[in-house]
């Protein structure tokens, strides 16, 4: 949470036929662009002329759309210093990166080229079968997946379903803001791990102008929880505090069944929160899924228990309705 | 080079759940759905039969649907105040089946009364000839006298009918065996509660071959790494020859995706009045591509520009 999602890298692609045109956009991109570059052309010799010219020193992962003979790739990868992706029917990678590992060159991506969404994703699913099942090294390298076509809205979906099937890379020709953004929560959803919780801090939190009237809900610092409970707050409109209760990003019945959502835990960050200054009241709100440690947190804080909702969506019914200081 | 077979053999393979019946099978459909029937994962020509193409259905309100974001109202407009007709123009968007949701009968929604309800079914029923979705309102209390008549005013036709929970699946068990329903089990985002859901219906008789897995969806960024997970795990298992996870996958993609603060679009950087519907569709639309990915065989959405979408990924993924 409060993570910045941002693309990584920038691609260009040599459209234009000539090598001078293709150099002077790279020269462009190192300048303006401030992140590493993929740049892709069947031209080797436009490669070797924009990674040894204005993108010398930067790394550019050099995508040969062309292909080049093995003694070419090697000549670019050392001239250039730089990896390179080599595309095409599964077979063909293959053997011409067991031939380019012969000679040295194992700074290497794979990719299934211009294809079909269906074709990527067999080819990137065989791919890692046989680098990671049957110990197959010529297939062992990261794969770049391309997701264009003219519809940016079925490029940037593909692209989703690349990041979900072990896609290294996706160079995808996606500018808008929401199509871009889709692909990159997807990849941060499919690179979370479901049990390691996302956590938001246990601290906490204002919401709006807060007087010392203002209502206080206490929930547990699981990013859904906290986030639930934000939402319904703020569409709600009332000004008030949300405690997040330190349960190692567990949600609300999990960390109670856990006992680390209890009275003891509730009542230490109630004091570590400072909130006792900051409210002319004694009253805290619970979620209604645990309406059971009421009287016990009520005995252990010294403040009066209010048993909310159950369910978030009930918290604007709430506050609006039922809450008085 | 030769490369390495890859292949797996897997044990078992997804039930094929047919939805619908024509005027020979007993009903009054005009066409009927299958799901599920896979051999392998997901859209894995090389491996084996990837099964049935993953159907959309169409979600429709009986009522009060004007609680849905403007991009969804802007697109179906006034027919969202009869079911009927929005079940027709859903048909006419590509609809594979019509789902259609009871909201309306909830006690704090309406509290539309059973035969209201029973009424809005046929009144669907005769506008289109699409298998349907039949889902309750939620309210156990009132589903337990809703589904029982809905089921029965549809004998024959073969519904999808939702939803037997763990708490409470014997009513709706019992009518859709009598009626000859499909049935949805729902679990929430728990795979071993999924098992024992469709344990509990087998249990009271239900055949396991007619039933539809809803282990409930989370949208993009709101926990769907969690369905996914619990997908993929069920669907390893039924391909691992575990019948009791081999139900096909429904997945509730557009009730959910659209609850997602990026659908209703607040101002963000990048929300322009021109783009501001397109965020819905697209976060509806991945969402859906995405659980694609981990095994959803149907699809209850939305928004007509993310059904066209998705239907085009799929056509490509299978191509």
């Amino acid at each position: 949470m409060g993570q910045v999602l941002t693309p990584d890298l920038l691609a260009v692609v040599h459209d234009s036929g000539t090598a001078e045109a293709f150099v002077a956009a790279v020269k462009v991109a190192v300048a303006e662009a401030g992140v590493p570059l993929v740049l892709m052309s069947g031209d080797v010799g436009a490669l070797e002329a924009a990674a040894t010219g204005p993108a010398a020193g930067t790394r550019p992962l050099l995508y040969v759309a062309a292909d080049a003979s093995v003694d070419q790739l090697v000549a670019l990868a050392q001239k250039s210093s730089a990896p390179l992706c080599i595309a095409g029917p599964i077979e063909a990678v293959a053997e011409k990166t067991a031939a380019l590992a012969d000679k040295g060159v194992k700074d290497l991506v794979i990719s299934p080229g211009v294809v079909g969404a269906g074709k990527a994703l067999n080819f990137l699913t065989q791919s890692r079968r046989a680098a990671l099942a049957k110990k197959f090294r010529p297939l062992g390298y990261p794969v770049l997946a391309l997701a264009g076509g003219d519809d940016p809205m079925a490029a940037a979906l593909d692209a989703c379903a690349y990041v979900c099937k072990y896609a290294g890379i996706v160079v995808a020709d996606v500018w808008e803001a929401p199509l871009v953004l889709a692909i990159l929560t997807t990849r941060q959803n499919i690179y979370t791990d479901p049990q390691k919780p996302v956590q938001v801090e246990a601290k906490l939190y204002q919401l709006g102008e807060t007087t010392d009237k203002s209502p206080l809900l206490v929930t547990t610092n699981f990013s859904l929880s906290y986030y639930s409970v934000e939402g319904e707050a703020e569409s709600a409109h009332v000004p008030c505090y949300i405690l997040a209760v330190n349960t190692d990003g567990t949600s609300v019945l999990t960390a109670w069944a856990a006992d680390k959502f209890n009275p003891a835990n509730i009542t230490k960050a109630l004091k570590d929160s400072g909130i006792a200054d900051k409210l002319a009241h004694r009253k805290l709100i619970i979620p209604g899924h645990v309406a059971v440690i009421s009287s016990l947190l009520a005995e252990e804080s010294g403040w009066e228990v209010l048993v909310g909702p159950k369910e978030a969506s009930g918290i604007g019914p709430y506050l609006k309705n039922e809450w008085k200081a | 080079m030769a490369i390495p077979d890859v292949v797996e053999k897997w044990a078992g393979k997804v039930n094929t759940v047919v939805i619908g019946a024509k005027a020979d099978q007993g009903g009054t459909r005009t066409s009927t759905v299958a799901i599920g029937g896979a051999t392998t994962l997901p859209f894995l020509t090389f491996e084996g039969s990837p099964g049935h193409r993953p159907a959309i259905a169409v979600e429709v309100w009986d009522s009060g649907a004007s609680v849905w974001p403007e991009a969804l109202q802007a697109a179906w407009g006034d027919v969202m105040n009869s079911p009927a007709a929005w079940a027709k123009k859903a048909a006419q968007a590509g609809a594979d089946l019509i789902c259609l949701r009871l909201v309306g009968a909830h006690p704090d929604l309406g509290d539309r009364s059973v035969e209201a309800c029973v009424q809005t079914v046929k009144d669907v029923l005769a506008a289109v000839g699409l298998p349907l979705i039949l889902w309750g309102c939620g309210a156990e209390e009132k589903d337990n006298k809703l589904l029982p008549a809905l089921s029965a005013a549809t004998k024959g036709e073969n519904c999808l009918i939702a939803a037997a929970t763990e708490r409470n699946y014997r009513t709706v068990v019992a009518v859709c065996l009598a009626d000859k329903h499909k049935l949805v089990a729902e679990s929430p985002c728990d795979v071993n509660i999924a098992k024992q859901v469709n344990i509990l219906c087998g249990d009271v008789g239900f055949p396991l071959e007619d039933v539809v897995m809803f282990p409930t969806t989370g949208a993009l960024g709101y926990g769907m790494e969690y369905v996914y997970s619990i997908q993929e795990r069920a669907r390893f298992a039924a391909l691992g020859g575990d019948k009791l996870l081999a139900q096909p996958f429904i997945c509730d993609v557009g009730y959910e995706a659209w609850r997602a603060k990026e659908a209703k679009a607040p101002p963000f950087e990048g929300v322009t009045d021109e783009n501001r519907p397109r965020w819905g569709v697209m976060w509806e639309a991945a969402t859906a591509v995405d659980l694609l990915q981990a095994g959803a065989d149907l699809l209850i959405m939305r928004h007509p520009d993310a059904i066209r979408a998705v239907r085009a990924r799929i056509d490509a993924l299978t191509a």
